[in-house]
């Protein structure tokens, strides 16, 4: 794989909040994630972290502020050109359709097809290619809605990676999987960071975090959120205010983990 | 039933063009049943028959089964909701109340029927569409077929008033007739106006049925793949509408087409849109045309096209739905 040129992606100044009367989630809220670098957001339960996913995505519109890719803002790319710079993994999809799974990691090429085209070989090739590399290629002919829970992830990681983005965005990439799933997907993010993908990836997971990303954003409801280097950021003082709740951090074998409570 | 896609689109042709020629051999006259070829062309009003009535008839039920079958598939796709039908969005019940409008102001002027049932089968969609959004009892699937009932009832009732103030020794027949489904007046003259219209939004929904896959996901994703999800979906719906609007000012309310058929077609094509659309307009082609020889051939009088297509429809589905492989899909 060639190495990827990854833009740069600058919030300026972001301010939303659901509703006008709501919480503010984000007040004048400023970042730089540096290219091919790894971001998690940190935070509990509905402090923002899916939502400032979206936000740097596109699919919401700030109240005020910009985002910026490579000096862009997001609003004025062209849908084709952002689906083939940023990609997303969902957490969880609703899937209406038995669909096999090839022609589900298909769907990503769309942003590279003209309105009245089909996929060529070309694009079959690349996306059993994308099945080969996350070693899934035994699904192609299975149903999507016939997967179990890691299987499910993996897919929606390979559609994601068909995009063949520059940026990708994870929400809850290791929620709800087994250790070895969890193991699995950690280590193939980790080679797509190797690759230069920049990840931006919401978790509620501080030791995975530990293990791969450089940058970390603190989102702690009602309060500014905090950004810097996760190796200074995730602490047990700052786990402890962020979650309400007793944090210790150990490190055995030269690995950190977090003890949550007494 | 996993049927390999080459072998199941042949004999589907074999099916519709098998189907084709004894179409045209089968009829009442000269006499009931089949009639050679031979014995047609040389009868003088068998021949008359077999160009001015016969023919436009057999066009018209094949346009009439691939636009209500591709129409099918693709709402069902954009919508998400394998149990949706023109029928069940308020299409069907808004082209009809504007057609019965159309036949009470303006008599049997087809121009005004084609252009009064689409603009209704429109409105239909899309009063279902903005009261889907705003019920609040049950998922998107539920609210959708909840706002559909409303809306369909609410045109059905406002026919039911047109047919009480039409004149009954002039304009209820005509209303009732068309009502029924039928396509005993479809000809040369109401085909010249319903074949531009239902082939055009057919091929254009043909050349992207690749992407229809695309809108089947949610909008946040469809967003994240680079496209506009609620223009393209409205986009796709429009051309689903017209097609169906304008056959269904033709020949009335057929029911049971657009939902059953398009079932099938997932079951042996597997969802993948490229594949099942097409495939799915073949074998509603070939159905309705087959129901429609039923319909003015198997009995001395002719039976109306909806009842037998709900009647055969119905049992279909029934049937369906309680045999092969266990769907995991939930909704």
């Amino acid at each position: 794989m060639v190495e990827k040129n990854s833009p740069e992606i600058r919030i300026f100044s972001l301010t939303f909040s659901w509703n006008i009367k709501d919480k503010i989630l984000f007040n004048n809220f400023s970042a730089v994630f540096e290219p091919g670098k790894t971001v998690s957001l940190i935070g509990p339960n509905g402090s923002g972290k899916t939502t400032l996913l979206e936000l740097i995505l596109g699919w919401r519109k700030p109240f005020s502020g910009k985002i910026l890719i490579d000096n862009n803002p997001i609003d004025r790319i062209p849908a084709s050109e952002r689906g083939k710079i940023m990609a997303l993994v969902p957490q969880e999809e609703r899937l209406r359709f038995s669909y096999d799974v090839l022609n589900f990691v298909l769907l990503g090429r769309s942003p590279y097809l003209k309105p009245l085209s089909m996929p060529s070989g070309t694009d079959i090739d690349f996306a059993k290619k994308i099945l080969e590399k996350l070693e899934i290629q035994h699904l192609s002919a299975r149903k999507v809605t016939a997967l179990s829970g890691g299987e499910k992830r993996l897919v929606l990681i390979a559609r994601a990676l068909v995009q063949d983005p520059d940026i990708l965005l994870l929400d809850e990439p290791l929620n709800h999987l087994d250790p070895y799933n969890r193991e699995k997907i950690l280590q193939i993010l980790l080679s797509l960071k190797k690759e230069g993908i920049s990840l931006i990836l919401s978790s509620h997971d501080p030791d995975m975090v530990l293990r791969i990303a450089d940058t970390t954003v603190l989102l702690r409801s009602g309060r500014e959120p905090v950004s810097g280097k996760t190796e200074y950021l995730i602490n047990s003082d700052s786990l402890s205010e962020l979650y309400g709740l007793r944090v210790r951090i150990a490190e055995i074998e030269e690995r950190k983990v977090i003890i949550w409570g007494n | 039933m996993t049927v390999n896609n080459k072998t199941g689109y042949l004999l589907t042709v074999l099916l519709l063009l098998t189907l084709l020629f004894l179409s045209v051999l089968w009829g009442r006259y000269p006499k009931p049943g089949f009639s050679s070829l031979h014995v047609l062309l040389n009868d003088r009003l068998a021949e008359t028959l077999l160009w001015n009535v016969r023919i436009p008839r057999i066009i018209t039920a094949l346009l009439l089964g691939a636009s209500l079958a591709a129409s099918g598939t693709v709402l069902q796709t954009v919508l998400g909701n394998p149990l949706v039908e023109p029928g069940l969005l308020g299409v069907t019940q808004g082209a009809a109340f504007g057609a019965g409008l159309a036949i009470l102001l303006s008599g049997k002027n087809y121009w005004n029927i084609y252009f009064s049932a689409i603009f209704f089968g429109l409105l239909g969609i899309t009063f279902t569409w903005i009261l889907a959004k705003r019920i609040k009892y049950g998922g998107g699937i539920l609210r959708l077929i909840l706002s559909g009932i409303i809306i369909s009832a609410l045109f059905s009732s406002g026919l039911g008033i047109l047919k009480y103030v039409a004149d009954p020794r002039s304009v209820l027949p005509e209303i009732t007739f068309w009502l029924m489904g039928s396509l005993s007046s479809a000809g040369w003259d109401t085909l010249k106006v319903t074949f531009p219209l239902v082939t055009l939004p057919l091929l254009i929904l043909f050349s992207v049925r690749w992407k229809i896959n695309l809108l089947s996901l949610d909008d946040r994703t469809v967003f994240a793949l680079g496209s506009n999800p609620s223009r393209q979906r409205m986009f796709l719906i429009f051309l689903s509408v017209i097609a169906v609007a304008s056959i269904t000012a033709v020949v009335g309310i057929i029911s049971w087409v657009g939902l059953l058929i398009p079932q099938i077609s997932r079951k042996i094509t597997g969802a993948d849109t490229a594949k099942s659309l097409p495939f799915s307009a073949l074998t509603g082609a070939v159905f309705v045309l087959f129901c429609d020889n039923i319909s003015r051939g198997a009995f001395s009088g002719e039976i109306p096209l909806g009842l037998i297509t709900s009647l055969t429809g119905a049992v279909f589905f029934a049937v369906l739905m309680s045999s092969g492989v266990k769907d995991h899909l939930k909704w």
